[in-house]
């Protein structure tokens, strides 16, 4: 293409690659996968405690996961990436929690699917 | 393979055998057949006559330019929406026809003149076709066509993959025309009600037709979206601030977050249920834990969005027409940005309107009705702003003008059923009833309105020459005629109790409504001869219609108008630098029309490429063997697709220069011509008018 | 309108076309697009868990239940091979901002073949319970199960392919703007496949067990 006055590997998101991150992106999310592990095996808490808790340790590790791999910003280069993850995660709770929702009433009232 | 197959099946040829029992005598596909040999023959034999596939080839079918793009995808639609018309016509011609128990039957039909199967048929590819094939590729088209040249750019930000994005349509239309005579279509209607599609009700190969078309057409949009959203945001003119975004540019923008969210989730439901077809789940099934409703949800969670995602940019066509015709800018063009992506907004949470008699219960029902509601608020906005755009402005009614005006009462009706159905209440006892058919075909025509009116506005700067005036107000009366005569009669039968998709109607009291509708149907045929004698005319006259200068209604505002009628393949000479939220008026109002800049530069341009059409030619022969079950063939393909995308990525030499002395050569060749042109006016009118272009004064 | 005549004073001195050539920054045009792309991927997986919300104990007559099918313990490994070559993948981007094509080369080599070795454990796993049985014909929860875990490992596989096709270019053309830019998107697609693992473990493997 074009624009050779500068070296492609000098652009931002390739120089904003960094060790330390990815290793703690890499440990974070072992880590917290292993500890959701031994909560659900455990077996102390009830089921609906185990989900709430195995979710929220499954939106950190996601979180963290946005932040230290793909280093999600306002800076000019990635401002675009983040609103756009941002206007996307709200459709994916929606779509995914709001079904729920539907559902779990339409098998109360009229017992379709199931087991 | 995995499932237990009615008919035969060989691993060569895999359902094709089946052909050979079906018999090929009913007289409408052969009627059809015909038309369609006749059609397709005069074209292959007109361009081996001229020899033109040469041209062919290398000006379109390998194009990589947004404006040809752009236009075939609105041939693409135009022609379905003519094959989808001629359905429309069959429907109310058969239902007026099977009116009672005496009623007579031919070709086979105990009433009327299509058998209960072949009428479901043609509903479903009525359906299908309309809103995938020709709505969405005209609108798409038209978003490929303006978008890139309303916010400045030179192309799109991906050209290759704008041309997959085609190709891709291109053999879902395909698909569909193939259907038609070879094996069946699908019969369950256009959203696939499950269990219905699965393969032990409906063993033949006509769901899986419309299985392919459906997906393939899916992913064209997401392909599109990702271009048009990254163009947008990456490509715009210096100066152009996204807030001072033509208005139509932000619907496209709106349209096309919703495409790209929402696709996927058909790509899904469909997914689904070809697993189950093919493989044997039981996703969408009646048995093994399956929940039917489960596909209508995902289906209208896509579904939803996609009625916004094409109605947003009709908003966008009528809210580029009205400030033009009425030399006004648009009211509060800041409201007006934020309506859309309300829309677009509130379009991720009505889906259940659709199917409010599912059973949720009140809770969940009472959520959809007033996030369904809510949506009044936006498009109530919009409405009053372009009241208050008309409003005290030089309104003039010309032919764009008479179609947006149509649009927007189209609205408020529309509108106001929605409403109506919005009310779980009343949606309990009109769902399925024609009164739903008519709102959403109401809704529909909104769209129908508004492309026409975007036709006949932007077919100037697309071809340089305008289309005919009288025929154009012809061909608009009729259509709007015809919109009564069907629509009106609908609503009526939906309150009579009418239920949708019948086959035999037993109600003789209804026959006169129904009659009413048949001569809506005729005026509704009048218009499309209107239309097409309107474009061969338009087309035979073109000299005397020629545009003279780059704006060719003299009181547009955007950046479109600021550049050749029709623009040459790199859209501007120089990059405009933009001042305004309505540029081209800015320019106009300071007598700074010149379209010669200061110097050119050196422009990068993509070369044409023939792997989209490759590539498509290996997706739609997989969908085909896919239909058939020749799994050979499909692996195949797919190792041909894979194939080819790894040839793309190898291929250094993609785009070239055109050095700046060339552009000023060829900018000096255009600009000679619209002196030329507006001299010759000047004479003929025997008075110096004030050029729109004057090429001189600021070189 | 921001810019009215009034503070137009002088017509012929404002700027109406530029005379620079276009400049759009194109490794950034390429990683938005891959980006929005993503973000469409994404929604796919959210219908299949929103269909998995429904379907996760949806055994029809079948009497296999999601206990009998799932290990948790076991699908750890895959969690650490995924993670591992995602890591890897990283590094090569670090070696690549230190410009250093045979570090470059040598972590993208290692993170391949992590992927691959994750590919052919989910095969091999997947293998194992259809003969017990377990195929995704004999229930909905069965489907399910089956459908969204080889959405993603068909993501990995395709990764995979795609990794192949970068790791030759960069073999022979070096840190080139084509190259450089489709290395980006393909590490955005890589790490993407560690996200969605996340949810695939947590609400799939864990949540069958729970």
């Amino acid at each position: 293409m074009a624009h050779h006055q500068s070296s492609p590997i000098d652009h931002p998101e390739i120089q904003s690659a960094s060790t330390l991150q990815y290793v703690s992106a890499f440990v974070l999310g072992l880590a917290l996968m292993i500890v959701s592990c031994i909560i659900t095996l455990g077996g102390g808490l009830s089921q609906s405690s185990t989900l709430t808790w195995i979710g929220i340790l499954a939106l950190i590790a996601v979180v963290g996961q946005l932040y230290l791999l793909f280093k999600l910003d306002l800076s000019k280069t990635m401002i675009w990436h983040t609103v756009s993850a941002v206007l996307t995660i709200p459709l994916v709770f929606i779509s995914i929690v709001v079904t729920m929702w539907m559902f779990q009433y339409l098998e109360m009232r009229v017992m379709v699917g199931g087991s | 393979m995995f499932m237990n197959l009615q008919g035969p099946w060989d691993p060569l040829f895999g359902r094709l055998p089946m052909l050979l029992d079906l018999q090929y005598n009913n007289p409408w596909i052969m009627f059809a057949f015909a038309l369609v040999v006749l059609g397709g023959g005069t074209v292959v034999a007109a361009l081996t006559y001229y020899k033109l596939w040469g041209w062919l080839w290398r000006d379109w079918l390998t194009t990589v330019d947004h404006k040809k793009i752009g236009i075939m995808y609105i041939i693409i639609g135009l022609v379905m929406l003519f094959r989808g018309f001629f359905e429309a016509a069959m429907i109310r011609t058969h239902q007026a026809m099977a009116v009672g128990p005496d009623s007579p039957g031919i070709l086979g039909a105990a009433h009327g003149y299509l058998t209960p199967f072949h009428i479901s048929e043609i509903f479903t590819v009525h359906g299908t076709l309309m809103i995938l094939l020709a709505v969405t590729p005209i609108l798409v088209g038209f978003m490929n066509l303006i978008v890139p040249l309303q916010i400045g750019a030179r192309d799109m930000a991906y050209p290759f993959l704008n041309a997959v994005g085609l190709w891709l349509t291109a053999m879902a239309a395909g698909l569909c025309m193939v259907s038609l005579f070879v094996g069946s279509f699908s019969h369950a209607g256009w959203v696939g009600l499950t269990p219905l599609t699965e393969l032990d009700h409906s063993p033949g190969v006509g769901v899986d037709y419309w299985i392919w078309i459906l997906q393939i057409s899916s992913i064209a949009s997401t392909v599109g979206a990702v271009n048009l959203i990254a163009t947008m945001l990456k490509m715009r003119a210096p100066g152009m601030s996204l807030m001072r975004m033509p208005i139509f540019s932000w619907t496209a923008m709106g349209t096309n977050i919703i495409a790209l969210t929402s696709f996927p989730l058909l790509t899904v439901a469909i997914a689904l249920l070809t697993l189950d077809r093919y493989v044997g789940t039981h996703f969408f099934t009646a048995d093994g834990g399956g929940n039917f409703m489960m596909y209508t949800n995902l289906f209208w969670l896509w579904g939803h969005p996609e009625v916004y995602f094409v109605v947003l940019p009709a908003f966008g066509f009528i809210s580029e027409i009205i400030p033009t015709f009425s030399e006004k800018p648009l009211f509060n063009h800041t409201s007006m940005i934020f309506a859309t992506m309300m829309i677009a907004g509130v379009s991720w949470l009505v889906w259940l309107h659709h199917f409010f008699i599912m059973g949720s219960g009140p809770q969940v029902n009472t959520f959809f009705s007033i996030a369904t509601m809510l949506v009044g608020i936006p498009t109530g906005v919009k409405v009053f702003n372009w009241a208050f755009t008309m409003f005290r402005g030089r309104v003039r009614l010309e032919t764009p003008m008479l179609w947006a005006l149509g649009s927007v009462l189209l609205l408020i009706g529309g509108g106001m059923t929605g409403m109506m159905l919005a009310i779980p209440a009343i949606n309990y006892v009109s769902h399925n009833s024609v009164f739903v058919v008519a709102h959403f075909h109401n809704m529909f025509l909104i769209i129908a309105f508004a492309i026409f009116g975007a036709v006949t506005y932007w077919w100037p700067k697309a071809f340089g020459f305008y289309l005919d005036e009288k025929l154009g107000k012809i061909f608009f009366w009729l259509f709007w005629g015809g919109s009564v005569f069907v629509f009106v009669p609908m609503y009526a039968l939906g309150f009579l109790g009418m239920t949708r998709r019948l086959d035999y109607i037993a109600h003789p009291s209804w026959w006169p409504l129904l009659m009413l509708e048949v001569v809506g149907i005729a005026l509704y045929a009048a218009s499309v001869a209107a239309f097409v004698l309107q474009v061969y005319v338009s087309i035979r006259d073109r000299e005397k219609n020629r545009v003279r200068t780059s704006d060719a209604w003299e009181t547009s505002r955007s950046l479109e108008w600021a550049t050749h009628c029709p623009p040459p393949f790199y859209n501007f000479g120089a990059t405009p630098i933009v001042h305004s939220n309505d540029e081209w008026a800015w320019r106009r109002e300071h007598r700074l029309t010149t379209l010669k800049p200061e110097n050119y530069s050196d422009t990068h341009m993509p070369k044409n490429t023939a792997v989209p059409i490759v590539l498509g030619f290996f997706v739609g022969l997989f969908s085909i063997a896919a239909v058939w079950r020749v799994w050979w063939v499909m692996g195949l393909c797919v190792i041909g697709m894979i194939a080819t995308l790894i040839f793309r990525a190898f291929q250094k030499d993609v785009d070239y220069v055109i050095p700046a002395d060339e552009m000023e050569a060829m900018e000096r060749e255009k600009l000679d011509q619209i002196d030329h042109r507006a001299q010759d006016s000047a004479q003929q009118t025997g008075e110096m008018g004030e050029p729109e272009i004057d090429g001189h004064a600021h070189g | 309108m921001s810019t009215d005549l009034s503070r137009v004073a002088d017509p012929g001195s404002i700027k109406l076309y530029t005379t620079e050539p276009d400049h759009h920054d194109p490794i950034t045009l390429r990683s938005i697009g891959f980006w929005l792309y993503m973000m469409s991927d994404i929604m796919i997986f959210a219908g299949l868990f929103a269909a998995h919300g429904v379907y996760g104990d949806a055994y029809g007559t079948s009497k296999i239940t999601a206990a009998q099918v799932i290990d948790p313990i076991s699908a750890l490994f895959p969690t650490l091979f995924l993670f591992s070559s995602v890591l890897f993948f990283g590094l090569a981007g670090v070696a690549l901002k230190n410009n250093d094509r045979k570090e470059v080369l040598r972590w993208m080599t290692a993170a391949f073949v992590v992927g691959l070795v994750f590919v052919l454990q989910e095969i091999w796993e997947f293998v194992k319970l259809a003969q017990e049985g377990a195929v995704p014909q004999a229930s909905a929860f069965l489907s399910d199960f089956w459908t969204i875990v080889w959405a993603h490992g068909l993501h990995v596989i395709v990764g995979l392919i795609w990794m192949a096709v970068v790791l030759i270019q960069v073999l022979r053309d070096g840190f080139t703007e084509a190259v450089v830019g489709r290395f980006l998107n393909l590490r955005i697609f890589w790490f993407f496949q560690a996200v969605v693992w996340v949810f695939v473990y947590t609400f799939v493997y864990l949540m069958g067990v729970s």
